[in-house]
């Protein structure tokens, strides 16, 4: 019903919290491809395998390009 | 350094923090950033000289704020800023506790500490939050260890592999000093610098200060690892409390930029004052704006003095140390960038004989 709920002021914080939901975002994302990787691999989860988990090389180099391409859709948001 | 694991949080936000950093980079080729020339006084500007930066900062705001790719790449810059030693803590607070009792066990061993609970502590460090890192050089139990290895390791050298380490190494070595016996560092913070002087010169007996005892503890740890026998004190570098005359080497990385500049001078005189006759004075540390062109001198003084946290980075970069130097009875003082990068700006020069 009421446009302007926030006001210009809050502009700035909403942002902050833009690229801070980005980053929760990522972190979750990269949480569930860990998981993913794991289950392929083992086939059964013991409780510390995911925070534990070294990313290697390949799965590294796919984790960079999905991160890179959600930032970038994050900033061609803004910038549109 | 003791062995440790980032776990999943922490690992995939400092991932995040530098690909955030490294996409919003490229918002500085954008035509209005990269156009951004204050004008033939501010290129190359010799030290010492008086601008008015704060007309030219204030006019170059004007001009920016119709840019979109300005306005974004503030916003992630910002955001990093006051994001990064939250993100640090966090991942500090998720390791297994084991850690804190080896960060505690690593105290112990050849390189010792001297604390100085009574040191008055300068009201320009106090509290201050250097880089707006959350919780300053102090603020957290093992604020070394999230300081040298989270944030200075993790995420400023994730981008800078080996970099780091080989810009100290250079520096060490632009000392000029053949076989110091005996070396003082001022400001060593988590030891990054000591460590190079120790790699550099094994045989030296290294002294270093700090005011940050969390800082100091990393050091300590640091030195034990490394199997060195460190002297590690609390103390201001403006006013030490050492003996006179007493080191081949009086040197500092990355610090006389924190500091204003009357400390400044007093730290340069209590370098003079802790040489021995024929020792050397080595300052390493960021670029001066005389090394800059018009659009460099805006844009490392918009990121560092107007939002960057570092409340003095402009009164250093503008300060005349060759004639500081000098005037504190320093002779043969050199100042100049090092490698190919001109990076750190390194300052060098002898006590002489008295007459
Ligand atoms: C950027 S850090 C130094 C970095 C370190 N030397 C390296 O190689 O990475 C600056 C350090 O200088 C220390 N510092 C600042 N003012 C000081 C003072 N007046 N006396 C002693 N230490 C000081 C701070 O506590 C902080 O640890």
């Amino acid at each position: 019903m009421s446009a302007n709920r926030l006001k210009p002021e809050d502009i700035d914080k909403l942002g902050d919290a833009l690229i801070a939901l980005t980053h929760e975002l990522w972190v979750l994302r990269d949480r569930q491809k860990v998981l993913e990787r794991l289950l392929a691999d083992a086939g059964v989860l013991s409780p510390d395998a995911v925070q534990g988990f070294q990313p290697d090389d390949s799965l590294n180099a796919e984790l960079s390009a999905e991160r890179e391409a959600l930032i970038n859709n994050v900033l061609r948001a803004l910038s549109a | 350094m003791t062995a440790y694991q980032l776990q999943q949080r922490g690992r995939a936000s400092i991932d995040f923090l530098t690909d955030l950093r490294g996409c919003s980079n490229r918002l500085e080729a954008d035509p209005a950033v990269a156009g951004i020339n204050p004008g033939a006084i501010f290129d190359y500007p010799q030290p010492g000289t008086n601008l008015d930066f704060v007309s030219m900062q204030a006019k170059a705001v004007r001009q920016l704020s119709d840019s979109q790719a300005f306005r974004v790449l503030r916003l992630c810059r910002e955001w990093m800023l006051a994001a990064h030693g939250r993100i640090a803590m966090d991942a500090f607070a998720e390791m297994p506790v084991a850690l804190s009792s080896a960060l505690d066990a690593a105290k112990s061993g050849g390189s010792t500490l001297q604390h100085a609970p009574d040191l008055i502590l300068p009201a320009y460090w106090e509290g201050y939050e250097f880089h707006r890192s959350m919780g300053g050089w102090d603020g957290h139990d093992y604020m070394g260890f999230v300081h040298g290895e989270l944030i200075h390791f993790h995420m400023v050298g994730r981008a800078l592999a080996g970099v780091l380490h080989a810009q100290r190494m250079a520096a060490a070595a632009a000392a000029l000093c053949d076989s110091p016996e005996r070396i003082l560092e001022m400001g060593c913070a988590s030891g990054q610098f000591t460590a190079a002087l120790a790699e550099t010169y094994p045989d030296a007996c290294i002294t270093a200060l700090d005011l940050s005892p969390r800082q100091l503890e990393q050091t300590q740890r640091r030195g034990n690892e490394q199997g060195a026998s460190w002297s590690l004190l609390q103390a201001a570098a403006e006013q030490t409390g050492l003996q006179s005359a007493q080191y081949d080497l009086v040197c500092s990385y990355a610090v006389f930029h924190e500091l204003p500049r009357a400390a400044a001078e007093q730290v340069m005189a209590e370098k003079f004052r802790l040489c021995k006759v024929g020792g050397v004075l080595l300052m390493a540390d960021v670029k001066p704006y005389s090394s800059l062109s018009a659009h460099e001198v805006w844009s490392a003084d918009f990121w560092n003095q107007v939002v960057g946290g570092d409340p003095y980075w402009r009164e250093y970069a503008m300060t005349d140390f060759i004639a500081m130097a000098k005037s504190s009875g320093f002779v043969d003082v050199v100042w100049q960038g090092l490698g190919q990068s001109h990076y750190p700006y390194v300052l060098t020069g002898r006590k002489p004989a008295p007459h």
